[in-house]
């Protein structure tokens, strides 16, 4: 029996380990069986990915750069969804605010997500410090620490900051502009009463991550099988439905510049 | 419908049974009380009722549903090819037997309590379904009078149960047509008995703009399943049209709410109506009947061309309302609507599910004599205005 | 040990790894894994059997104690709900502490009947006192038990 690839992935409800199962039936179907290692935080999953525990981690984009931290940027980024590229946050407000451009949140509270959530806090907060307003001196900063540890996995704390805004107690919240879309077509948010202030750049988010010592002959039968995945083959698409994707893609680092920065300039790894 | 005052009151549809009616309708339903006996405790029941309107002051009357065990599933009593099945049968049955613990857990009621009319062969009106009611209404009162009907596309929904259906229609939109000719002879045998408004209810339209990826609702034990929102919504407004398509005579209104099911708003659906806007300004009715006295209910929408019936008490909370508090409501709805367009009534009906309602009877009473108070006040202000 | 107080059930592995059956007398049963997360899965968890069989223990006791006394009771449902102590133990997450097993229990009982309460709360009283799971949970977890009548 073929030893399997240990996988890792943080999980933030037990919900998700079906997707992995389902994930993991795939792999051993096509020739290159894995196992799914879950973790209760990024940070124990970078930990395992360096110590050489596990040979895969799906990592957030906050993981992944603390795995370049610690590794002296030796790690590599194999593969990610189409969903993970190109994405942004918005910062919404009500729409009778008198606020029209970020700098006119100088004095004001914003809503964010938990503390180390990329989508809802890090970056941002790394757009209003770009346009010079510091969290604390220039702004207050509400945050809304849901999951910590998790990244802003599953909306950590985005909802939270919404109603913040809603119920007057902020100008601004921040959201990942996937779920400003999910929320005005369902009901969550009335899209005639609030609107998109500003955007951020566009970033990337989660990735398979591997050592630079991963042998390369074993990454390229993975991907093989990952890529091997096809949208409009009726046996794949519940699984990609649920794994949130329509393709996979190859693995990119050139994203991940406004969380870099972010990071950086909060010095969130010094915290 | 003769000539209503502005601002006129009235119910939704349910109001609480007594302890005796809920007694007799177990017993009538396990065949321990013949139907006769069962209608006679039911008009004296709604005779009660009747008087207390009356002496509220309500405009347009209602029987409180007080015949039916809850707002649908008495209609497997006046269908052929419709059996009553509990929800305990319907999990020996169903495939997705997961799908029912969410409403019986909301409810917290037991699944041998709640029954879904289940479509089992061919549908055929043996009873009208409300003719009955009618007239005991038009012998009791002289008012105007309100029968709420089922809408097409919850029975369908609700019927349509695959394990059991399919052996007589092969889709539920099969099953839709059979839906839409039996509420069409009976909306035309109701206009013939002199109604004046007719109430289609229509709750589970929130439920699929709000629960997309839910297979059962929570306002009935429905096993349709679960269709792209835009499509189901597109497929209940074609039925609504079909069923009043060149009826005239009494209003026609569509009842939508958010759930009805359980005191515990934190459980309910929120959310505005906005995701409903495109089928309800395509409906081809008279009068919207919406909640809009919670929060959950977000802003108030405006529907041109159509009156609306503005909730303004939350039927489920054991507070009364300040009439202040239901003046106010109605004048912000005076922003978008004109007098002449509303209606005052509860967001929802008193008790729904007949074993479980929502509120005891005295609050209703305080609850519905507000709203009264309220519209009288009203109408001293918007009548002079207008005179 | 006497051996007429032994019950026992052979149980087998399948090569669907998530699946087991269960032999005894004339039955043979399938179990799936011990906690389901998928609920699309075909099986029952060998939680929600064991969930089951202390529901199962109470309305087939109940209903037997009450025709057996002359106590006419229409229908009797339980709802039994089990909360784990942590299941993401059970899912093997590093960095997760506790323990996957049981350490609350409820059960709700729905009875129709015209019964008087009191002569209900006396068959219930009998039922927990009589039955062998309810008194095996009662010393493993926190048990809470209640009944009601619904029509």
């Amino acid at each position: 029996m073929k030893k399997p690839i240990l996988v890792g992935a943080v999980l933030y409800d037990p919900k998700v380990s079906v997707i992995w199962d389902i994930i993991a039936e795939y792999f051993a179907h096509n020739g290159c069986p894995i196992d799914t290692i879950f973790y209760t935080n990024y940070e124990l999953q970078v930990q395992a990915l360096l110590a050489g525990s596990i040979g895969i981690a799906w990592n957030s984009p906050l993981a992944w750069l603390d795995a370049q931290r610690q590794s002296k940027g030796t790690c590599r980024a194999i593969a990610m969804r189409d969903t993970d590229r190109d994405r942004q946050s918005h910062f919404i407000v009500r729409q009778d605010s008198e606020i029209e451009s970020i700098s006119e949140l100088r004095g004001k509270t914003v809503a964010v997500g938990a503390k180390d959530s990329p989508q809802a806090t890090l970056i941002p907060i790394g757009m209003l410090q770009a346009h010079g307003l510091e969290p604390g001196r220039d702004f207050q900063v509400r945050r809304f620490d849901i999951l910590v540890g998790k990244h802003g996995d599953h909306i950590g704390g985005e909802l939270e900051a919404f109603r913040c805004l809603a119920s007057g107690e902020a100008a601004a919240s921040t959201m990942l502009d996937l779920n400003w879309q999910r929320w005005t077509q369902d009901g969550t948010i009335d899209p005639s009463r609030y609107r998109i202030l500003a955007s951020t750049d566009r970033f990337d988010h989660c990735v398979f991550t591997v050592r630079s010592d991963f042998p390369k002959d074993l990454e390229q039968q993975w991907l093989g099988v990952l890529f091997s995945m096809q949208y409009d083959n009726p046996k794949h698409r519940e699984m990609m439905d649920m794994e949130g994707l329509k393709q996979w893609m190859p693995g990119r680092t050139t994203g991940f510049g406004p969380l870099s920065e972010a990071v950086a300039k909060q010095r969130f790894f010094e915290q | 419908m003769a000539s209503l005052p502005l601002f006129p009151v009235t119910m939704v549809g349910s109001w609480p049974r007594t302890p005796a009616l809920l007694r007799a309708q177990k017993q009538k339903r396990i065949n321990k009380l013949s139907v006769d006996e069962f209608e006679r405790l039911a008009d004296a029941a709604i005779a009660d009722l009747i008087r207390v309107q009356h002496e509220l002051g309500i405009d347009i009357i209602t029987d409180g549903e007080q015949r039916r065990d809850n707002f649908y599933s008495f209609v497997a009593e006046k269908l052929d090819g419709v059996r009553l099945m509990t929800l305990a049968e319907m999990l020996d049955i169903v495939e997705d037997k997961a799908g029912f613990e969410q409403i019986l857990q909301t409810l917290d009621v037991p699944a041998y309590s709640l029954s879904n009319p289940t479509c089992v062969g061919r549908i055929s009106r043996r009873r009208p379904l409300a003719v009955d009611e009618l007239r005991f209404l038009k012998r009791t009162s002289d008012r105007p009078v309100k029968i709420p009907l089922p809408g097409p596309y919850l029975l369908t929904r609700a019927m349509f149960v695959a394990e059991v259906t399919r052996q007589a229609y092969p889709t539920k939109e099969a099953l839709a047509e059979d839906v839409v000719a039996i509420l069409r002879a009976e909306v035309a045998d109701l206009i013939a008995e002199g109604v004046d408004f007719i109430q289609l209810d229509e709750p589970v339209l929130t439920e699929v703009a709000f629960n997309p990826g839910k297979t059962r609702t929570f306002m009935c034990a429905s096993l349709a399943a679960r269709g792209d929102p835009s499509e189901e919504l597109e497929f209940a407004r074609t039925l609504i049209n079909q069923v009043v398509e060149g009826m005239s005579g009494p209003v026609f209104g569509v009842h939508v709410c958010r759930g009805n099911w359980s005191q515990n708003e934190s459980i309910l659906l929120e959310g505005n109506y906005q995701p409903l806007a495109s089928c309800f300004h395509q409906l081809k009715i008279d009068q919207l009947v919406l909640e809009y006295a919670t929060r959950r209910a977000g802003d108030l929408l405006h529907f041109p061309g159509k009156s609306l019936g503005l909730g303004v008490v939350n039927p489920r909370t054991p507070e009364v309302e300040s009439v202040d508090a239901i003046v106010a409501c109605v004048k912000k709805a005076l922003t978008m609507y004109a007098p002449r367009e509303l209606y005052l009534n509860p967001d929802c009906g008193f008790g729904t599910f007949s074993n479980s309602p929502v509120n005891q009877s005295d609050i209703a009473i305080a609850k519905m004599k507000a709203i009264v108070t309220a519209s009288r006040r009203l109408r001293a202000e918007y009548e002079m205005e207008q005179s | 040990m006497n051996e007429q107080y032994l019950s026992q059930v052979r149980v087998l592995s399948h090569e669907n790894a998530k699946e087991a059956s269960v032999a005894v007398r004339r039955q043979c049963f399938s179990v799936g894994q011990a906690i389901e997360f998928d609920s699309e899965a075909p099986l029952a968890s060998a939680l929600e059997y064991v969930l089951g069989a202390l529901g199962a223990d109470i309305v087939t006791g109940f209903k037997r104690l009450a025709d057996r006394r002359g106590v006419a009771v229409d229908e009797v449902e339980a709802l039994i709900t089990g909360r784990l102590n942590n299941p993401l133990v059970y899912l093997g997450v590093v960095g997760e502490k506790g323990n996957p097993g049981l350490e609350h229990v409820s059960v709700k009982v729905f009875v129709s009947t015209f019964a008087p309460a009191d002569t209900i709360e006396e068959v219930w009283q009998e039922v927990l006192r009589r039955s062998p799971l309810v008194c095996t949970f009662r010393r493993a977890v926190t048990l809470e038990l209640n009944w009601k009548a619904a029509f």
